[in-house]
């Protein structure tokens, strides 16, 4: 608990703008011990109300009390954990232009401290026990832009690895859909009889000639249309399943391809990111560009990878399930050719036509 | 019935299908096989059609020392008429295409290991899904099994009795269609007793 005695409260958006004011409040927050913070929150006021209402009606309470009490409780309980964490941080220093490492020293550079935006709460590290001072909040953040170059740098690895595992999967993969595949065939055959039957057959030469009633007439033709139209939606079910493999395979190996161009780049930076470190006061743009990239690859991964899984381990079910509509068309049409293929026979044979 | 009948209807169904069925699935080894298919469509059809070094001549004085003669005179003598003469070239004419693709398929297969490698060197070698460029190769792809199916509709007319003088495409399609004629013109030329039973 000694290290969070010093901890302040800070308002980001009168960061930087009136640091008098800053400084001010700061000074007048003044927490003996743990629990004591604890008793003063104002639990009234939703902490999801603007900052800058909060501000304006309550510039003379405690900043703290923006705070109901589960939520500082919570708060508390993140900050040990939070101060914990940092005790533990990485050893590397971001600091040498040569690379080299030394045990980056907590105590000095900042402890832990807490941004309060409009947004809501959020946690961060760049406070000193002697308020903000522009040498220690460059430190962190370039201790932090360290680690989610580090952290992007793995991730990213990591999901190329995943990818191509994933598509050594699908190429091993052996789900085939039989069933589908029988009704496709079985319809081919169907078809390919009843266009035989209507063209050559002597039983269907009225139909040729164009002798029959129109009743008969229209019953053909609207059977000879309906197969037709099902074959051909039955022709690209059939299609759609078969190659859904390629085509996922194809979605994944873009992913890949677009990691691996990513993971280019960062190391490119990497080269530069050393002096950059050093020479920059913010944190460069090139790596929030590209974290914030890999963010959106991550998302994108998580995506495709519950298809590909459903598809590769979880079998059937799960991918009838994700094409429910297609499949019911799928046998709708299927039923649709028996059923005319049957009509026509059955016409024959009771000679109603 | 038949002046409900549409040819159009059927075959800009039958065009829309392998469009489709083009842009699931689309890749280069899928349009070589498909040039492979033409070009032996060409290799087939050219000797025949124009009997290049009397090869026609030659396969229909063949066709009784393989008993193909006797199986044809099974055949009802309905469908053994001048008229049909044709559609059975033309039917010839694919099967044997078909064979001969299987077996450059079969020797790609044996010594074409050149595909294998590049996929192997570079992994997204031809393997990348592109919907539009599969529609456009599905356009041609198409067109050419839609001549084919005319030229099966024009030969199968003297069975069915179609009446197809309504349909748009029909007639623009007699009127641009040479090797419909040729295929006419090389089954007038054959020894026709031979074919007729």
């Amino acid at each position: 608990m000694k290290a969070l005695d010093k901890t302040v409260l800070l308002f980001e958006l009168l960061l930087g703008t009136d640091m008098a004011r800053v400084n001010e409040k700061i000074d007048q927050i003044h927490f003996s011990d743990f629990y004591g913070r604890v008793v003063r929150v104002v639990p009234t006021l939703a902490r999801t109300q603007l900052l800058a209402d909060v501000v304006e009606r309550y510039h003379h309470i405690d900043l703290y009390g923006i705070l109901s009490i589960q939520r500082a409780l919570e708060v508390e309980q993140e900050l040990v954990e939070l101060d914990r964490r940092i005790r533990l941080l990485p050893t590397i220093n971001p600091y040498l232009a040569d690379g080299g490492e030394r045990p980056y020293e907590v105590k000095t550079v900042g402890q832990v401290g807490v941004e309060i935006s409009a947004q809501g709460m959020r946690f961060d590290d760049f406070v000193s026990h002697q308020g903000v001072l522009a040498r220690h909040r460059n430190k962190v953040v370039k201790l932090k832009a360290f680690a989610w170059y580090k952290e992007a740098k793995r991730g990213l690895t990591e999901m190329i690895d995943d990818s191509k595992l994933m598509l050594q999967k699908i190429r091993k993969a052996k789900l085939t859909f039989k069933s589908l595949g029988f009704q496709y065939v079985f319809t081919s055959i169907l078809v390919v009889g009843v266009v035989v039957f209507l063209l050559f057959f002597p039983q269907s030469e009225a139909y040729r000639l164009g002798t029959l009633n129109w009743l008969p007439r229209t019953i053909y033709t609207g059977i000879v249309y309906g197969i037709a139209v099902c074959y051909g939606f039955l022709s690209i079910a059939h299609h759609h399943y078969k190659t859904y493999p390629f085509r996922m395979a194809s979605s994944l190996r873009r992913n890949v391809a677009k990691q691996q161009k990513l993971s280019d780049t960062l190391d490119e930076i990497s080269e530069t990111f050393e002096r950059q470190l050093v020479q920059a006061t913010k944190m460069p743009r090139k790596i929030t560009t590209s974290i914030h990239k890999v963010a959106v690859i991550g998302e994108q991964r998580r995506h495709n990878t519950s298809e590909l899984i459903d598809y590769v381990y979880s079998e059937k079910e799960f991918y009838f399930e994700r094409h429910r509509a297609f499949l019911v068309l799928h046998n709708i049409a299927f039923a649709g050719i028996v059923l005319a293929s049957v009509a026509i026979v059955m016409a024959q044979i009771l000679q109603l036509l | 019935m038949f002046d409900l009948f549409r040819l159009d209807v059927l075959l800009a169904l039958f065009v829309i299908v392998v469009i489709i069925r083009s842009a699931f699935w689309n890749q280069r080894r899928i349009g070589v096989q498909f040039l492979t298919f033409l070009i032996c469509l060409g290799l087939v059809g050219a000797p025949l059609l124009f009997n290049l070094g009397g090869v026609l001549d030659l396969i229909v004085a063949q066709l009784d020392a393989f008993g193909v003669v006797w199986f044809w005179n099974q055949v009802p003598e309905a469908y053994r008429t001048i008229q049909l003469t044709p559609l059975w070239l033309l039917l010839f004419t694919v099967v044997v295409t078909w064979i001969l693709y299987l077996i450059v398929r079969l020797f790609a297969l044996l010594f074409g290991g050149k595909e294998r490698r590049k996929y192997k060197k570079n992994p997204h070698y031809a393997t990348v899904h592109h919907p539009l460029l599969g529609i456009l190769f599905g356009a041609l792809r198409a067109v050419v099994l839609a001549y084919l199916v005319l030229l099966f509709v024009r030969f199968t007319l003297p069975l069915t009795q179609l009446d197809l003088s309504g349909d748009f495409v029909y007639q623009f399609y007699l009127q641009i269609d040479v090797v419909g004629d040729l295929i006419s013109d090389a089954a007038a030329g054959m020894p026709f007793p031979v074919f007729g039973g």
